[in-house]
């Protein structure tokens, strides 16, 4: 089963909910970057049943440079606010600092997201030491917020598969509880796009590492260039990908659009049959 | 001889693994059903293949549900009387058209059928606006605890109403005859109550029982 710092996660697909306090992300543009709307967002996320609450100071693409002092202040204080206001919500945060990983952890964050591979990997010690949940990303093996350019791989999967079952493995030999790892493949990161499709038409060899997967697809640029679409209008197409994902297994889905998304697994889990429709009466009355 | 008798509906979503239905009328189901109580043995009588005694397991595979089919699936009416009767010892008669045989002893009688599945747009066979009136006749029947009224029922009229219950009910009315009356002495006729009549999916379900007529 599931757990962070003590709180077990129901067994059916799981949401993770986007909340930006940055001014240039690329999809919400800084419509959370103030405190209070960052707050009111997470209310809402709560309020439509997310599972995880994914709080974010830096955007991942490149562009201004935000010091860890910057970020910790961006995104400290909102972990300290939905702590008290929501005691019970798994809480993450998307950073690949250790240093800002221990102060959100000390202010009861719950998961640490590293989406870059861990640049710095004494975070898994830290994450330990709290008990706390990691997510393992594959990058690419770039550096934090850098684009692919002219990446190859023999094998994009396989390359994955291996890059963030060591990196999980580690993680547990730091002392983070087995419970409390996941896995991503890290769409979009260190990949074009038709590395992005394998890894969504192949997520059952990421699934069969026996690793709990977190599929971050929202509204991203593979997404945008198999449809030729914005930001603003890839909604569908990440429903498509998250269908397909979560017929296969994956776990976690890392999102900006937390009833769609629900509405899409709860749909997925019902065909697969891990969990019963919410009403069970045509044909049977 | 006949005790007491308990009606109940048979949707396949009665079946634990397929929800087992609203808590409503899953509670009126049990509280009819604690009228048998008191039964020496009970009967469970439902529409079958054919007439007669049947074994056999609940099934809800044929119905979409998760599992593995069972090589002897009992016939619905059957699996939804077995169910509701849970861990309490109870034996299933189909009934196809034919009369049940002498019960002997103090028996109480857990009879499965439904009434028209006509009774809205949304029903299961359309809207019917005959199916309302048809039903009024069964909840009537229940309530008087009137063997006559039930068996009374015109056969051809519930068919085209898609009215599931008739077979057993007529049976059942059949067996209610020979009612046992209180210390051996001569009956007195059936107290009927009906706990729920309604048809939320457009289906009539009723739920009644009937026990001695107090003297």
């Amino acid at each position: 089963m599931l757990r962070f710092r003590g709180k077990p996660m129901p067994e059916t697909s799981l949401v993770m909910a986007i909340v930006n306090r940055t001014p240039d992300s690329f999809f919400d543009k800084g419509a959370t970057f103030g405190l209070q709307a960052a707050l009111e967002r997470v209310d809402q996320v709560v309020e439509e049943g997310a599972h995880i609450v994914d709080i974010g100071g830096v955007k991942a693409a490149p562009g201004v440079e935000v010091s860890a002092a910057e970020e910790s202040s961006r995104v400290l204080e909102v972990v300290e606010q939905v702590r008290a206001r929501h005691p019970s919500v798994v809480l993450s945060v998307d950073t690949y600092r250790t240093s800002v990983a221990e102060l959100v952890l000390a202010a009861g964050a719950d998961i640490v997201n590293d989406a870059w591979e861990a640049p710095e990997p004494e975070t898994f010690a830290v994450v330990a030491s709290f008990g706390a949940g990691i997510v393992c990303t594959h990058a690419g093996h770039l550096p934090p917020r850098t684009r692919p350019h002219r990446v190859s791989y023999p094998d994009v999967v396989a390359d994955v598969v291996s890059t963030v079952t060591t990196l999980a493995e580690k993680a547990v030999a730091a002392g983070v509880p087995r419970e409390s790892v996941l896995i991503d493949p890290g769409h979009d990161f260190g990949k074009n796009s038709r590395h992005s499709l394998q890894l969504t038409a192949r997520t059952g060899e990421l699934v069969a590492t026996g690793w709990p997967v977190l599929m971050a697809l929202s509204r991203k640029d593979f997404v945008g260039e198999v449809l030729d679409l914005l930001p603003d209008e890839r909604l569908e197409g990440t429903l498509a990908a998250t269908a397909v994902c979560a017929w296969q297994g994956a776990r976690v889905f890392r999102t900006h659009d937390v009833t769609a998304t629900l509405r899409v697994l709860r749909m997925v889990d019902a065909i697969r049959g891990t969990t019963a429709p919410a009403v069970n009466v045509r044909g049977l009355a | 001889m006949v005790l007491a008798l308990a009606f109940v509906p048979s949707p396949p979503l009665l079946l634990d693994a397929l929800g087992g239905g609203s808590g409503e009328l899953r509670s009126a189901c049990l509280q009819a059903i604690s009228v048998l109580d008191s039964a020496e043995r009970v009967v469970v009588l439902g529409a079958a293949p054919s007439d007669g005694w049947v074994t056999g397991h609940i099934d809800a595979t044929p119905y979409g549900a998760p599992g593995t089919p069972a090589a002897d699936p009992l016939p619905l009416a059957l699996a939804v009387g077995s169910t509701l009767m849970g861990d309490r010892p109870h034996h299933l008669y189909g009934v196809a058209g034919g009369l049940v045989p002498d019960l002997g002893g103090r028996t109480g009688l857990l009879v499965v059928g439904d009434g028209s599945a006509r009774r809205t747009e949304k029903a299961p066979g359309h809207f019917d606006e005959r199916a309302e009136s048809f039903d009024r006749q069964i909840e009537n029947a229940f309530a008087a605890g009137d063997p006559d009224l039930l068996a009374a029922l015109d056969r051809e009229l519930a068919e085209d109403l898609m009215v599931g219950g008739l077979t057993s009910w007529r049976a059942a009315a059949s067996a209610a005859r020979h009612q046992m009356g209180p210390g051996g002495c001569a009956p007195l006729g059936w107290s009927g109550q009906v706990h729920l009549a309604a048809a939320p999916y457009g289906v009539g379900y009723f739920v009644a029982s009937w026990t001695p007529r107090p003297t």
